[in-house]
């Protein structure tokens, strides 16, 4: 939040020395002495360590922070930051931190900084209110008149001085240490000068370090190489005391900068420190019709955040299986269940592996919850794979339909025995009766047939079930697809490079989502779909959300335009959009269905959760919506049904026709409280809160009914296409409680191109302030209200939101929060029925293509020109500490805690 | 047993407080407050003239306003985050 003084120096500042147009001044004389004398390196320094804290190294010392070494090798040590509290004022009392905590760039010191002559300053118990009338004196601007107002000197820990700690240590050293970089925003504050100074070489070091922050902070992948290999050249540059014209960021010392996109895994990098840029790359084999969900995957996995969330062991497969194992024994316990069919012994196959793998946490939250217990003796290795269980290989494939019944999933108190290689066992009664003998036990040899185990199990389930009382949640509780995601995701990084089998994730799939079972295609967008409700069960928190069923409504949208799946709520906005866990912190967004009354603009509006946005494409808005509709038809007049619009179609586009108000009609009238009537009234969808991970999915699969001008279509089409009981790839679920199609409907792919951003995103246009705005602004101006203008108005509220073009990086400060990066494309491939998934994901910043278990890397033009099925964004500048509250919502009694050991077991908080 | 920490401590300590600033922050992009305080800013600059303004006169003079323009909602949502994590974690 730094005033724009890009012009002419004021009469406290200099110019810096070396004015060029585009520098724009604002450095000062202080500024340009301490960068003549190497003081970059100061500032490097910091940022490093400050980095390296941000990303929690367990040291307090980071190896950044040890020294620098420039392009040449040399080895620079700076002072060290062993002893440094982090971004914490050194004499702010504990737990008084100072707000606008800067790092002096002269010695080590960290202090608060609180706006001069104003009171005693940030760490004072009235927090930061500076009287205005204070501050507008000039007093405080020369370093004389900082210390003629500050108290007695005594630097008491418990109340800051006047300017706060910051400035004490600036009177200390008598005005020498005048310069101070502030860790919030990066900037340098001069303590003479009494502002914030600007210098180019300074703010491009934090910028490579630290990102920006008064537009957005860097994306949170880790840095590209260029960036490093530049940053790296200026830090040279900026050694070496050289005149100015060096300093420039493109100047001489880009020795070794030669880390282009194709030196992907050359040395250079490693020296930098970027991490083994193809590790978490790794093929997916197909195991027969499997795309969908390979594609999905690699989706997941190079989605920073969630492979982060699981490679950090927030769901730790194992002490999750023990948890699990435990929650069913002690409801067996207090229920005093009868399990001694002795039979089900030998089916041990599958209750083998009920505790070392699988299950579903249907309740409480899984990984690492308490501390880390032996159980009883019967777990023998204490839950660790056994030796032969990935031997166990793939299922087999070419047994036909396994042995699964429809609709098994938890809800419904399914079985979900799958019988692959008896690996998966959703067989709890099985294990239930077989407990105490078989848990943990390596799996038994030569796994049962199919229907020996099946048929055991079936009678052991209805036995114990019945008994029991509890074989739902013990069901439940036997599978668990965040354990199996945790699995595959080791797996991708563990560094191997053949393919990997994600067989265990289908099976507990198919267990939960019994749509997707068998070995048909299935839909990629609903396969994400199912995956991220999955997940979001494995991770809530218990008791905090009803489980929620996989929403069955295809129900199609009021309008033709885009409507939002929400899976993970059916519910109104207050259950599912504030539950805690962490797919929905990250993955769910709000949406604000206004209805707008015509007359008098008083607005209602109805918020729903979605967790992606589903956009009609071009051809499909343009044969479907009616002629009297919206301006976003009109304007996609040429666009014909197989080829492409006139101009081509763009995700922008997209978007604003999903925000374009609909007239509602005379049937649509609204009862508006504030006319008293009914009256014409406008919808309009916006976004209330956007998820940090943006789905967006483009409907493709349309279902046209013929002789209708296709009104099913878009609509129906809603939610991924209805292609009717034939399951086909891409053609929509076969399970979901859609209305079949209709005799005489033309199924159809859209397979034109849809042009759309990989950098900078900006949703602002969309959000609800914005759009309201736009359509406020529009009725002032008295445009006609039905809406005809829409395209022209939301083009206003658009550049309201000021993005500028998608391609260009989202618009300079409106930015912010808003701006989203894509980091995973899913395209399809072929035709309705039959088709195959491919994925490009951004890994360490490049592009890679995976197809099953072929992945290569491409060029971002490539990606770019791919006709897109599903894209997927991050928000830029989401951190994990962002998401990583989820550790302070798990209540005690869970043993929530703080920290979490690596063995999954927690320390007891404080 | 450590004594009791006073709950700043405990937010700052357990790095909640940058998880809540962060949230808050998102919150108040999309609710549109950001944007709003810009504009004022902007308009307290050129009432002062460009030259002549700092960081910390500028701080001071929308403060008072930033503070009241805060949704109610917002405010609340943040309270309500903080009593959950005191009560998770006062122990």
């Amino acid at each position: 939040m730094a005033p724009a003084s890009d012009e002419s120096p004021s009469e406290k500042r200099q110019c810096c020395a070396h004015a060029r147009p585009g520098c724009g001044g604002g450095g000062c004389a202080h500024l340009d002495e301490h960068r003549r004398a190497g003081g970059a390196r100061a500032v490097d320094a910091i940022c490093r360590y400050m980095r390296a804290l941000a990303n929690r190294t367990p040291s307090c010392a980071p190896a950044g922070a040890d020294g620098v070494s420039d392009a040449t090798g040399a080895h620079t040590p700076a002072f060290s930051h062993q002893s440094l509290p982090p971004r914490r004022c050194a004499l702010c009392a504990p737990g008084r931190t100072g707000r606008r905590v800067h790092a002096c760039l002269h010695c080590v010191f960290l202090g608060c900084r609180a706006p001069a002559g104003g009171g005693g300053g940030c760490c004072a118990a009235g927090g930061g209110g500076v009287p205005s009338a204070c501050a507008s004196t000039r007093m405080g601007r020369s370093g004389a008149a900082l210390a003629a107002a500050a108290p007695s000197g005594t630097l008491s820990a418990s109340v800051a001085p006047a300017g706060g700690h910051l400035a004490a240590h600036v009177r200390e050293t008598s005005g020498t240490h005048a310069l101070a970089l502030d860790l919030d925003s990066g900037e340098v504050w001069c303590a003479a000068c009494a502002d914030y100074v600007y210098d180019p070489l300074y703010s491009a070091i934090v910028a490579s370090q630290l990102g920006t922050r008064g537009s957005e902070r860097a994306p949170i992948l880790p840095p590209q190489p260029d960036a490093i290999a530049k940053h790296d050249g200026l830090l040279a540059a900026s050694v070496a005391p050289s005149p100015p014209s060096s300093a420039q960021p493109s100047g001489g010392a880009r020795s070794g900068a030669g880390a282009g996109a194709g030196d992907v895994g050359g040395s250079r990098l490693r020296e930098i420190g970027v991490p083994r840029p193809l590790l978490g790359l790794r093929g997916l084999n197909n195991l027969g019709n499997t795309c969908f969900m390979n594609a999905v995957l690699q989706v997941l996995a190079h989605n920073p955040l969630i492979a982060s969330f699981f490679l950090a062991d927030h769901h730790n497969r194992h002490v999750c299986a023990r948890l699990r194992a435990d929650m069913r024994k002690s409801r067996r316990a207090r229920t005093g269940a009868a399990t001694g069919t002795g039979a089900v012994a030998g089916v041990g196959a599958g209750a083998g592996s009920a505790d070392g793998v699988g299950g579903v946490g249907g309740e409480g939250r899984c990984g690492g919850l308490r501390e880390g217990e032996d159980g009883d003796g019967s777990f023998g290795d204490g839950g660790l794979l056994p030796a032969d269980y990935h031997a166990r290989g793939a299922p087999a494939a070419a047994s036909g339909m396994p042995a699964v019944r429809r609709g098994a999933s938890a809800a419904s108190g399914g079985h979900g025995a799958i019988d692959d290689s008896g690996d998966l066992s959703g067989a709890s009664p099985v294990e239930a009766a077989g407990a105490d003998a078989t848990n943990g036990a390596p799996l038994l040899d030569g796994a049962l047939g199919p229907s020996a185990s099946q048929g055991e199990a079936d009678k052991a389930g209805a036995e114990t079930r019945a008994a029991v009382g509890g074989g739902d949640d013990d069901e439940r509780l036997s599978v668990c697809v965040g354990c199996e995601v945790d699995a595959v995701f080791a797996q991708l990084w563990s560094g191997g490079r053949s393919a990997v089998n994600p067989h265990q994730l289908l099976c507990a799939i198919w267990a939960k989502v019994g749509q997707l079972a068998a070995y048909k295609q299935q839909d990629a967008h609903e396969f994400y779909v199912a995956l991220l409700q999955q997940l979001h069960q494995t991770t809530k928190q218990s008791g905090a959300s009803a489980e929620l069923a996989p929403d069955a409504a295809g129900g199609s949208g009021p309008d033709g335009g885009a409507r939002a799946t929400g899976p993970l709520s059916p519910a109104p906005a207050g259950t599912a959009a504030d539950c805690p866990c962490f797919m929905h912190r990250l993955c769910c967004g709000v949406l604000a269905s206004e209805v707008v009354c015509a007359t008098c603009g008083h607005s209602r509006a109805k918020l729903e959760t979605f967790s992606d946005l589903s956009c009609d494409l071009l051809a499909a808005a343009d044969a479907d919506t009616a002629p009297a509709a919206t301006g976003g038809a009109a304007r996609a007049h040429v666009g014909g049904r197989d080829g492409e619009a006139a101009g081509g179609d763009t995700l922008r586009s997209c978007l604003e026709r999903f925000t374009l108000p609909e007239c509602l009609g005379t049937d649509g009238r609204f009862h508006c409280d504030q006319c008293r009537s009914l009256q014409p009234s406008l919808k309009q969808m916006s976004i209330a809160r956007l998820p940090h991970v943006l789905a967006l999915h483009l409907k493709r699969f349309r279902t046209d009914t013929v002789g209708t001008g296709g009104t099913g279509g878009g609509a129906a089409a809603a939610g991924g296409g209805a292609a009717g009981a034939s399951g086909g790839c891409g053609g929509g679920s076969t399970g979901k409680a859609r209305a079949g199609t209709p005799l005489g409907s033309v199924s159809a792919k859209v397979d034109s191109f849809v042009r759309f951003p990989l950098n900078g995103l900006d949703m602002a246009p969309y959000l609800a302030h914005a759009v309201a705005r736009g359509r406020e602004r529009r009725t002032r101006d008295g445009a006609r209200q039905r809406g005809a203008t829409a395209g022209g108005a939301v083009r206003d509220g658009a550049d309201e939101g000021e993005a500028g073009d998608d391609e260009k990086g989202g618009g300079g400060d409106c930015g912010g929060g808003t701006i989203f990066d894509c980091f995973a494309v899913v395209v399809h491939h072929g035709t309705m029925n039959a088709g195959h998934y491919t994925t490009y994901v951004r890994h360490c910043g490049l592009w890679y293509a995976c197809d099953d278990a072929w992945v290569v890397a491409v060029s971002e033009e490539e990606v770019a020109s791919a006709r897109a099925y599903l894209v997927f964004y991050l928000r830029r500048g989401v951190t994990e500490q962002a998401l990583d509250g989820v550790a302070s919502l798990v209540p005690a009694a869970l043993g929530g805690g703080l920290s979490r050991q690596p063995d999954g077991s927690e320390q007891p908080p404080a | 047993m450590p004594a009791k920490k006073s709950v700043e401590e405990l937010l700052v300590d357990t790095g909640e407080r940058d998880r809540l600033k962060e949230v808050l922050r998102t919150k108040l992009i999309e609710c549109g407050w950001r944007d709003e305080l810009k504009e004022h800013c902007k308009e307290v600059i050129r009432s002062k003239g460009k030259e002549k303004i700092t960081v910390d006169e500028l701080t001071a003079e929308i403060t008072p306003h930033g503070r009241a323009t805060i949704p109610q909602d917002v405010k609340q949502d943040l309270l309500r985050r903080i009593s959950k994590f005191v009560d998770d974690n006062q122990n």
